[in-house]
């Protein structure tokens, strides 16, 4: 009997351990097809700019917008393109940090080329109180398993997030489901139907981005939710000289450029003018051309605002008129042709204050 | 630290397999470690009141249990209670009367130099000291005998998966346990972890989501419809229930890990066909430490209809008290207390037998009535837990009872897609058909289904959570504040 009562203790665990390593195979083979599933529903949906980034056709475009919030509001990339007969390519978004625009850049220069970069650079940019989310990792993170995304999250969000993201089917798509998970699809693309693609090059590129024109209510409340001054930060300074250096890396012009902002809002913080002096310091060492139309008298006008420190469609047709002059301006030249700098130095902001002055006159 | 938290991802499995790793003599002194941690990650100074609390009421009891008169064996007890109910006093209820005692004296003119005190409430400290005081009250009656072990007795008074939202606990069921070995069970290994994995359902992907709804709604009422308030209502009764039995169903899953058996809280209070029906499955162990501490030394239902009005009226006023140190939830507790007292007079003045009623050939549709009405009334109820005052819940109610509750409610509030709204509604549906032919409690012939659907169940769960769960912005459990 002995014998028989131990086979039947062993077989006993034996099933039971066979019932947790199915269940656990069941369990882990339906993670993966859930994480398969939406990871095949992102490379479709290329109304994502990370998807497009990664999916669409390599093509060569004249130039590259890159920034955020008074980018993506200050700049009219349709009439940009017919003032400088150019397909421009916007990679611009709201509360995009200098991190995450580098490794946005990278991800396009990895798959496309482009001419000229215009960088727009902020001078909340390179404080640590200018994005309350400054590096939108689950927007990348459908892409995880890249290498270059993948060494980018780590280096932002920690090396075990990054690993856990990387290697756990469905731990990215759970954590973040609102924003890249099923909840974050429309019933139609679950279903196979394809969206849009938005992101491109010409007249498309131009996404209703432009602010309501709300004039002085939505003004005087941003004055009067006046933030502290903000602190500088290394690590964004460290990425914003990055972006520059893989730019140059890849042989791409650089243009860049400082969107207005209203007087009342800069007057509220001291440190101001010193943050403008590390962007000129910025240009001078990697010899760029750079566009300050700060103070300008031409931008003081309320009526050109959407908010204290973002233009409205009035203000961006006017700036991007201003943008592509300077930009003509630069074509004749090399980025590294140093009468450009001083060019700048000289007064190119006051040129162009005047210029949009005129033109609003 | 929160159940719903990385901290604790990584604090259970180490909790775990150290504690089958160690020999049984050091098991009960390393979940005491545990406890004690998982407590002070919240904060580490509070945990001095949860010592304080635990040394008093392990020496009392020894004490009580040596004490040669029936004098010193009071003495001992008043002693307990006076520190226990002290530290409740002090840190949840000081601050509370002392601005009502400000309000009234403002109110009738005379001015008086009150201050105003904002202590932190400390975690679990409702849910600690009644596990701690029950001990030495039945200790005191004789019920149970005195745990000579200091370890086990902290442990029982601080175990970690219930310390901070229940169930409250009785020594004569939670003592024993920590008394005998514990063996690494695969049934209850399996039962824990499918307790655990309904928890976090009901929390992550029920109570969350419907929180994001609830809070914008119930900050501003005055600015939504009596139809989107009653929707949010709604919402809460759900909201609440499934973030209550969610943490209790993790709690006691945590605990069959480790080998330990905690009370049941909730059985399907939604499905209640009367008010008395609600309370003896909604917040079992509260309810019914009420009934054994409170409602019975009153004399319970033994002296007259008028006496047993009053206790119960006296238990459900206290009940709410114990909630949260507002006018809200006495109120809350006040319209269960009449509800109960108005179910009693129903109950004498129709004396038919429950069985007399089942065999009526209405009785389905009878249960059904019964049970929306019931639903209903609670919902009433917890209008006045949820609001800010009592002013604001009776607004609220006036605005629900109007014409103005007629119109469509509105899905989308700031914050919250329509999407979203619909998501936690049909969680809510399935959760309630599940729980009333699905078995999915996991307690009620759950295993006597078939394999395919046990598994069915179980993976369903698992990419609902994975899919909506709620991962942002984790919400405290809504217990943790009382």
């Amino acid at each position: 009997m002995a014998p028989r009562s131990s086979f039947t203790f062993n077989s006993e665990r034996l099933r039971t351990a066979t019932r947790w390593v199915a269940f656990a195979c069941g369990a882990l083979v339906l993670l993966l097809i859930n994480d398969g599933y939406l990871s095949s529903l992102h490379r479709k949906d290329h109304s994502r700019r990370v998807s497009w980034l990664r999916e669409s056709a390599p093509q060569r475009v004249s130039y590259v917008l890159l920034g955020a919030s008074p980018a993506r509001y200050g700049v009219d990339v349709e009439m940009l393109a017919e003032e400088l007969r150019a397909d421009v390519v916007d990679l611009s978004a709201d509360g995009r940090a200098y991190p995450e625009s580098k490794l946005v850049l990278e991800l396009f220069l990895a798959r496309h080329a482009a001419e000229t970069l215009l960088f727009e650079v902020d001078t909340w940019g390179i404080t640590t109180g200018g994005y309350s989310y400054p590096f939108h990792e689950y927007e990348f993170l459908p892409y995880i398993r890249d290498d270059m995304i993948s060494r980018s999250v780590a280096e932002v969000c920690g090396p075990w997030r990054a690993a856990r993201w990387k290697y756990l089917p469905m731990w990215a798509y759970g954590e973040f489901n609102e924003q890249i998970g099923v909840a974050s699809f429309s019933r139609k693309s679950l279903l196979g139907g394809s969206t849009s693609e938005v992101y491109g090059t010409g007249p498309e590129v131009f996404l209703e981005k432009v602010l309501p024109a709300t004039g002085d209510p939505r003004f005087a409340q941003e004055l009067g939710e006046t933030p502290g001054e903000p602190e500088i930060s290394a690590e964004r300074q460290r990425a914003c000289r990055r972006i520059l250096e893989v730019a140059r890396g890849q042989g791409v012009n650089i243009v860049m450029f400082l969107a207005p902002a209203h007087r009342e809002w800069k007057s509220r913080f001291p440190g101001e003018a010193g943050r403008v002096a590390w962007y000129r310091k910025l240009a001078c060492d990697f010899k760029v051309p750079l566009l300050v139309v700060d103070d300008a008298e031409g931008f003081q006008d309320r009526r050109l605002y959407a908010d204290a420190s973002h233009l409205n469609a009035s203000g961006a047709r006017i700036f991007t008129r201003c943008l592509a002059e300077f930009v003509k301006g630069m074509q004749t030249a090399k980025p590294s042709d140093a009468r450009l700098i001083g060019r700048e130095s000289r007064g190119a902001g006051t040129d162009a204050g005047e210029f949009a002055k005129a033109l609003y006159d | 630290m929160l159940f719903n938290s990385y901290d604790f991802l990584i604090f259970l499995p180490v909790a775990f397999g150290v504690h089958f790793a160690l020999p049984q003599r050091w098991r009960a002194l390393w979940l005491l470690a545990c406890s004690y941690y998982f407590y002070m990650c919240w904060r580490v100074e509070y945990a001095a009141l949860l010592a304080l609390s635990t040394i008093v009421d392990y020496f009392c009891a020894l004490l009580m249990a040596n004490a040669t008169s029936r004098y010193r064996k009071r003495a001992f007890l008043i002693l307990s209670l006076t520190v226990n109910l002290g530290l409740l006093f002090t840190f949840k209820y000081l601050g509370f009367f002392l601005h009502s005692i400000k309000t009234l004296t403002d109110a009738s003119g005379f001015s008086a130099d009150i201050p105003i005190l904002n202590l932190l409430l400390p975690v679990g400290i409702s849910f600690y000291t009644f596990q701690s005081l029950s001990y030495t009250i039945d200790v005191y009656r004789g019920a149970v005998p005195p745990e000579r072990s200091l370890v086990r007795f902290a442990l029982y008074v601080s175990f970690f998966p219930q310390l901070v939202a229940g169930p409250i606990e009785r020594s004569s069921h939670l003592l024993p346990q920590f008394q005998n070995p514990t063996r690494l069970s695969v049934n209850q290994l399996e039962s824990g972890c499918k307790l655990i994995l309904l928890g976090f359902f009901k929390k992550l992907v029920i109570a969350d989501r419907l929180a994001l709804y609830v809070n914008p709604v119930y900050a501003q009422p005055d600015e939504y419809t009596g139809s989107t308030l009653l929707l949010a209502t709604y919402f809460f009764a759900f909201q609440i229930y499934c973030d209550f039995s969610g943490y209790s169903d993790i709690a006691v899953g945590t605990a069959q890990l480790f080998g330990y058996d905690l009370r049941l809280n909730f059985h399907q209070p939604y499905f209640a066909t009367n008010i008395q029906d609600f309370w003896r499955r909604w917040h079992v162990t509260l309810s019914t430490w009420f009934r054994d501490y409170l409602y019975l030394p009153l004399g319970g239902n033994q002296k007259g209809t008028g006496r047993t009005a009053i206790n119960l009226m006296t238990v459900f006023c206290v009940s709410g008290l114990w909630h949260g140190a507002n006018w809200t939830f006495v109120t809350w507790g006040a319209i269960h207390g009449l509800l109960l007292v108005g179910y009693l007079f129903y109950r004498q003045a129709i004396p038919q037998s429950s069985e007399a009623r089942d065999r009526a050939p209405s009785s389905a549709v009878r249960r059904l009535a019964a049970g929306i009405l019931t639903f209903h009334l609670v919902l009433l109820t917890w209008v006045f837990f949820r609001a800010q005052d009592i002013s604001s819940a009776v607004g609220i109610v006036k605005r629900v009872l109007s014409a103005d509750c007629l119109c469509m409610p509105a899905l989308h509030v700031p914050g919250v897609s329509a999407r979203q709204s619909i998501v936690g509604i049909v969680a809510v549906l399935a959760l309630l058909a599940f729980e009333k032919w699905g078995g999915v409690d996991f307690r009620s012939g759950f295993n006597g289904k078939p394999t395919a659907y046990r598994w069915a169940v179980l993976y369903i769960l698992m990419l609902s959570i994975v899919n909506f769960g709620m991962f942002h912005g984790a919400q405290e459990f809504i217990y943790f504040q009382f």
